[in-house]
């Protein structure tokens, strides 16, 4: 059974469409990496599944039940970082905690928790005079809160430090390894490469791609770079590898010549370049994420 | 329900770290000395209704100012703290933030209207004045259905309301509205509907009716058979029974009115956030 089931959804705040007919479906256990630049329709989303803002048309279906009719019964098996958060009242960060499983009607050591986001300094201070950092890892705790099978992460890596986003990455894995379901949205595209199982890729409200992060590489195809340095660029190189097949884009800095291509081209243009004078290195790699990012939202994030 | 409960306790409790409830808190305190100072002070003239009456007299007044006060901040200042995401992203629907928040701050001001009634009829009793049991319970009963109907009122509002300042205003201006104005209300009309100049003539009986359809004259039609000593401190802001006591003054319907004006305002502020998007 899919976690998560979106159909048809189209969301219209006055004039402006946030959503358009998004379908988007996520498999029970996996960690999906929902991408896109902001206001690409990440948060709305995320709202519609939490019942927070209500479809214009669509509908959106969690474990199986409406998003809008059994809000209550989805919540209560699933964690979740908001965005926009606030914390409660004067609480505690430990009673913000306690006060988590209490609403989810669990077990549990409020104190595990806080040691596992790394806050169990800052237990018994108010959650209000909290840096940004603290109360982002305080929110995971209390989305961490009784095991929950779906955790919906919105922007979780905002406002943490290195350190932070390292232990982020590490929560996100071991709710993986525990079989639960991950589900968060990001711009910042080294988290979404490092966790997750696939990726979709979102922009102005309709998903341009979804696929593992091999397959869209794949499919982008033209993104891989090779880089060719030589002891001279002889007149009419340039003009020859743009000229190529799977070449798209050919430049020179300090003597390195840089093709932006599809891998089967590489080694054509290495050839040329052999031909035309001496090579003295020879580096390529593949697209990275951000090409990727750029490819499918146009270069507008 | 549980859920329900656990948001109004978390209302409750939060109160205790919340500056605004001590100033609030140190009124309803001086009002219990006031009140119990000035029956100690004339013992042979009071009575055992003395500290009851004067309390609810008070309560009157301060009371709803403090209950508006205290209340019409709670949804819609979640809403804006965010407060209220965290919360309905946690299994809690938002009937439960709604109606958990307005229990929790109608048994935090019960419990203030207790603190008042306590302290006046502690201090009028040491200072040698007769204070009946009765007459405290009766007056601890009628603040609270009181105070819940403006806590009502001003909870309705804060969760209907998209903004503080909006809910703000709302409040405060029903509280004038209710306490000051309702009486002027038919006159208004009136003056309209002649063609704005004065109205000549009897007052139609709707007017008359429509002074019984505020909270407090209501609550005092309601309890003036049962509590005839003490309901009489509701008066200073509603209007007198008629000698005719028309069907509108019986108790029972004074009951209905009551019932619609605690139920109405708070139901109404949940059905508006009920359809909104966050």
């Amino acid at each position: 059974m899919a976690a998560i089931d979106v159909s048809g959804v189209t969301k219209q705040f006055g004039g402006v469409t946030a959503l358009q007919n998004l379908d988007l479906t996520v498999e029970d256990g996996e960690v999906f990496g929902f991408l896109g630049p902001n206001g690409a329709g990440k948060s709305t989303t995320i709202d519609i599944l939490l019942d927070h803002v209500r479809p214009t048309a669509g509908s959106a279906r969690v474990f199986g039940m409406d998003a809008q009719d059994q809000s209550v019964s989805i919540r209560e098996r699933t964690g979740v970082l908001p965005e926009g958060y606030g914390p409660l009242g004067q609480m505690t960060g430990r009673t913000h905690v306690e006060f988590a499983l209490e609403a989810k009607g669990a077990g549990g050591d409020p104190d595990a928790l806080l040691e596992r986001v790394g806050i169990t300094g800052a237990a018994d201070r108010r959650a209000v005079d909290y840096s940004k950092g603290m109360k982002q890892r305080l929110m995971l705790a209390m989305a961490l809160a009784g095991d929950p099978e779906l955790l919906i992460l919105d922007e979780p890596t905002t406002g943490l430090d290195p350190n932070g986003a390292r232990t982020m990455r590490k929560i996100v894995q071991e709710e993986a390894d525990r079989g639960a379901t991950v589900f968060f949205s990001s711009h910042i595209l080294e988290q979404v490469e490092a966790v997750c199982d696939r990726v979709g890729i979102l922009n102005q409200g309709h998903l341009a791609a979804v696929d593992t992060i091999d397959g869209l590489r794949e499919a982008a195809g033209a993104t891989g770079q090779v880089r060719v340095t030589m002891d001279a660029v002889p007149d009419g190189l340039i003009e020859t590898i743009e000229g190529l097949d799977g070449v798209n884009s050919v430049s020179i800095t300090d003597g390195t010549l840089v093709a932006g291509c599809e891998n089967p081209a590489k080694g054509a243009v290495v050839h040329h370049c052999y031909e035309a004078g001496t090579v003295e290195d020879v580096e390529t790699s593949e697209a990275s994420l951000e090409d990727l990012f750029v490819s499918y939202t146009g270069g507008g994030a | 329900m549980n859920r329900l409960l656990q948001i109004a306790r978390k209302d409750f409790r939060d109160a205790a770290r919340d500056r605004e409830l001590y100033v609030a808190g140190a009124l309803f305190l001086l009002l219990g000395l006031a009140i119990g100072y000035i029956v100690g002070g004339s013992p042979e003239q009071a009575d055992g209704a003395s500290v009851a009456f004067g309390s609810l007299a008070g309560l009157t007044f301060i009371g709803t100012l403090a209950a508006v006060a205290l209340s019409q901040n709670q949804i819609v200042g979640k809403r804006s703290s965010g407060e209220l995401r965290v919360l309905l992203s946690l299994p809690f629907s938002r009937r439960d933030v709604v109606y958990g928040s307005f229990f929790g701050r109608w048994a935090l001001l019960a419990t203030m209207s207790i603190v008042t009634l306590v302290v006046a009829a502690g201090l009028a009793f040491l200072r040698g004045a007769p204070v009946g049991v009765a007459p405290l319970l009766g007056a601890i009963v009628l603040a609270s259905v009181l105070l819940g109907v403006f806590v009502s009122l001003a909870v309705g509002l804060s969760a209907g309301s998209e903004n503080t300042a909006r809910a703000a205003a709302g409040s405060f201006g029903i509280f004038i509205v209710v306490l000051f104005l309702w009486g002027q209300l038919p006159g208004i009309v009136r003056y309209v509907l002649n063609g704005f100049s004065s109205p000549t003539g009897a007052t139609p009986s709707w007017a008359k009716a429509w002074g019984h359809l505020q909270p407090i004259a209501a609550l005092r039609n309601l309890s003036v058979d049962v509590f005839p000593d003490i309901a009489p401190a509701l008066s200073a802001f509603a209007n007198s029974i008629p000698e005719s006591q028309p069907v509108y003054t019986e108790p029972w319907f004074g009951a209905l009115v009551v019932l619609a004006w605690v139920v109405l305002p708070v139901t109404a502020g949940y059905l508006k956030l009920r359809g909104a998007d966050l």
